[in-house]
């Protein structure tokens, strides 16, 4: 096997493939689906390595192969309720997604700032929140707050974070 | 509501899967009729998906409940890879976990038996009083422990580190190896990576190269996911710590080291310029540079311990040709078995000694251009392909003892030439066989700079490497970079910005003082 060729592409990979998670969650907002989806790609790629052009950007050819598999995905449960966007518009948000990856990705650099800079117990609720393992009912319980509570006040850490990012993200910059 | 409240709140029913049919419509419809809305919402759920990666560690570590699934992929890589599962996560059940591969100086205290290299390092504790131990794990890690230094062996997956301090590395496709510390937790996703223990237990981790995941022991604290250049400090909580490269002792680039491509520098930069002086009138192209003006030479080496394997290198002009010249320090001089007749992508990989340089005169300096995996998605610019920008490697093919050259242009590496006609060059060895010394003569054609050379009064762009090989001259070891632009951080091979200054005079025999390097070297640590 071309050692050089995989070498290339197991580090490129490993150095995107935050970018591959996110780019999938952006088109599949659940998080279960979009990490098996994120564990299908990972599949497909280490298995189809020996065709990567090492000359195209990887993130455009690993994020094509992606979105393939999300419209699998979505076809195969067309029949029932899905609770996601339809396919045509998806197509159009996969497009600006990756036109944007550039931005976002110093978004994402942005947030870690931001992050640090919540207020102590809505940090440590991200933490088990994003970063545990328990349920919504579980954490909730611990505060004594009902999960609809805790939902609520997620929601307003995301908008004061996006808030935030925002502030901080150069105007009219990468964007 | 605004159409942004709305497409938020939407977009936060979607996450917390909450969303109906009829809420799905309406974002459909929202989403349709307004591209800034698209936008917004793309952000918004970017900030989602970051929280998750964020707050795991990485994409793979976000896997929370499927584990089945990963497992699969850890076995298409592992085949992949050939190195069977015991690489990746699973473990064949351990007899002893490492053997000691080599040592240096290194005094032992505990066992109280002498541990000689090759000797079998069975489940214990151990103590290097002083010296430098190198230890081989079964799993494919190589760790590097300076003295003195407590630790204690248990599989070949892990070790406990005491006191003193330790750099891992694993060989591609080793994932998996875990150092653990009274505070911290350091867990090695492919990598090179160290690892010191300061007071009161504090526990220091700086990544070379590849990514780790720092954990700390207890406590609330998130655990921290680090790439090649960064570092912490973990006792509590996780602190970014700066990173500095010389903090560790890494294995020496020699013969026996298992260590594969030798990926980054061993150096700081100690220029930001380099001088190139007119050529006298008879230059001859034969290893010896009695006869250049070398009054722009510089000289760079390789931090303490590897202060041998150094680069000093000079360049001259005129009308018709570059001279490139210079002398390497290095134990395995003009091995190369890397041959010019074979197509591949890196010729250098048995040692060599390479330069980018732009003969740009309208883009001056700092040069512009990024290779498309640091555009992040930006269209390929004029600039990006620019003919003008060269990569130049100069190896000796010692089957065939030839001076060869491998050019390419741009930032994309278009264009690829080996051995183009026009050039000259000639390798000469050390007599004590501890180097060599190169001279090059490449006509400005090959650079793409015949109509228009540069000129005495042009300062344009530069860069030198060298790479060092395996005593065979097959496989890279380290390598070193130099003339750098301080400002800049990142990979020469992707961002133009990071070259140094190349002063082009219309006079020679520069003064005394004209040479100088950098009060403070920079510290570059990516290739």
């Amino acid at each position: 096997m071309d050692q050089e060729l995989h070498a290339l592409f197991a580090e490129r990979f490993v150095r995107n493939e935050n970018r591959i998670y996110r780019y999938i969650f952006s088109l599949v907002p659940r998080r279960s689906e979009a990490e098996e989806l994120f564990q299908e790609t990972s599949l497909t790629l280490w298995k189809t390595w020996e065709r990567y052009d090492p000359k195209v950007e990887f993130v455009s050819w690993a994020c094509g192969i992606s979105h393939n598999l999300v419209r699998n995905h979505l076809r195969k449960r067309k029949n029932q309720p899905c609770l996601l966007l339809d396919e045509q518009i998806l197509d159009q948000l996969a497009e600006r997604r990756l036109r944007e990856d550039g931005a976002l990705e110093e978004r994402r650099r942005i947030l870690r700032t931001c992050l640090e800079k919540l207020p102590g117990r809505q940090r440590q609720l991200v933490e088990e929140v994003y970063g545990g393992d328990r349920s919504m009912k579980d954490i909730a319980g611990e505060t004594s707050q009902t999960p609809n509570a805790v939902y609520k006040l997620l929601r307003r850490i995301r908008a004061a974070l996006f808030d935030c990012v925002d502030r901080k993200a150069a105007p009219g910059g990468a964007a | 509501m605004t159409w942004r409240e709305e497409v938020q709140s939407l977009a936060d029913a979607m996450v917390e899967e909450s969303i109906t049919e009829a809420q799905v419509a309406r974002l459909s419809e929202l989403l349709q009729r307004n591209p800034e809305a698209q936008d917004f919402y793309l952000r918004y759920l970017d900030l989602e998906a970051s929280l998750h990666v964020e707050m795991r560690g990485g994409a793979r570590l976000a896997l929370r409940r499927a584990v089945a699934p990963w497992k699969k992929v850890a076995f298409a890589a592992a085949a992949l890879l050939g190195i069977g599962l015991s690489g990746f996560f699973l473990l064949r059940p351990p007899s002893a976990p490492a053997v000691l591969a080599r040592t240096h100086e290194a005094a032992w205290s505990r066992p109280s038996v002498a541990l000689q290299a090759g000797a079998t390092l069975n489940p214990g504790t151990y103590r290097l009083e002083k010296g430098i131990a190198e230890l081989r794990f079964s799993s494919g890690v190589t760790a590097v422990v300076e003295g003195p230094c407590d630790f204690e062996l248990t599989t070949p997956l892990e070790m406990r580190l005491q006191s003193g301090q330790v750099v891992c590395r694993a060989d591609p496709g080793t994932k998996g190896f875990t150092v653990h510390t009274s505070k911290a937790e350091v867990l090695d996703l492919g990598t090179e990576f160290g690892v010191r223990i300061g007071e009161a237990g504090r526990t220091e981790v700086q990544v070379y190269e590849g990514e780790v995941i720092a954990r700390p022991k207890g406590g609330s604290a998130v655990e921290q996911r680090l790439l090649g250049g960064q570092a912490v400090d973990v006792d509590a909580s996780v602190r970014e710590a700066l990173f500095r490269p010389s903090r560790f002792i890494r294995t020496l680039p020699g013969p026996l080291d298992p260590r594969g491509r030798g990926h980054h520098p061993y150096n700081l930069a100690r220029y930001d310029e380099v001088h190139v002086v007119p050529a006298p009138p008879k230059v001859a192209i034969d290893g010896d540079l009695s006869d250049w003006d070398l009054s722009g030479r510089i000289a760079t080496a390789c931090e303490p311990p590897y202060q041998g394997y150094a680069l000093e290198e000079a360049l001259m002009f005129d009308e018709r040709f570059l001279y490139v010249g210079g002398h390497v320090g290095d134990p395995f001089p003009m091995k190369s078995k890397i041959s010019p007749d074979t197509p591949r992508e890196i010729y250098g990989m048995g040692g060599c000694v390479s330069f980018r340089i732009s003969t740009d005169r309208r883009m001056g300096w700092p040069v512009r251009g990024e290779h498309a995996d640091f555009r992040r998605g930006r269209p390929a610019a004029a600039e990006d392909l620019n003919e003008k920008l060269t990569f130049m490697v100069f190896w000796y093919y010692e089957p065939e003892k030839k001076a060869c050259l491998h050019l390419r242009y741009g930032m994309d590496l278009h264009g690829t030439m080996v051995n183009p006609p026009g050039y000259r060059g000639v390798f000469r060895k050390d007599a004590d066989g501890q180097g060599y010394t190169f001279e090059y003569a490449v006509p400005w054609e090959l650079l793409h700079a015949a109509e228009d050379p540069p000129r005495g009064g042009d300062v344009l762009g530069a860069m030198g490497l060298a790479h060092w090989s395996d005593a065979l001259g097959q496989t890279w070891q380290g390598q070193l970079i130099d003339v750098a632009n301080p400002l800049e951080r990142g990979w020469n091979f992707y961002n133009a910005r990071t070259w140094g200054r190349a002063i082009y005079h219309a006079k020679g025999s520069l003064p005394a003082g004209t040479v100088r390097p950098l009060p403070n070297p920079a510290s570059r640590v990516d290739d």
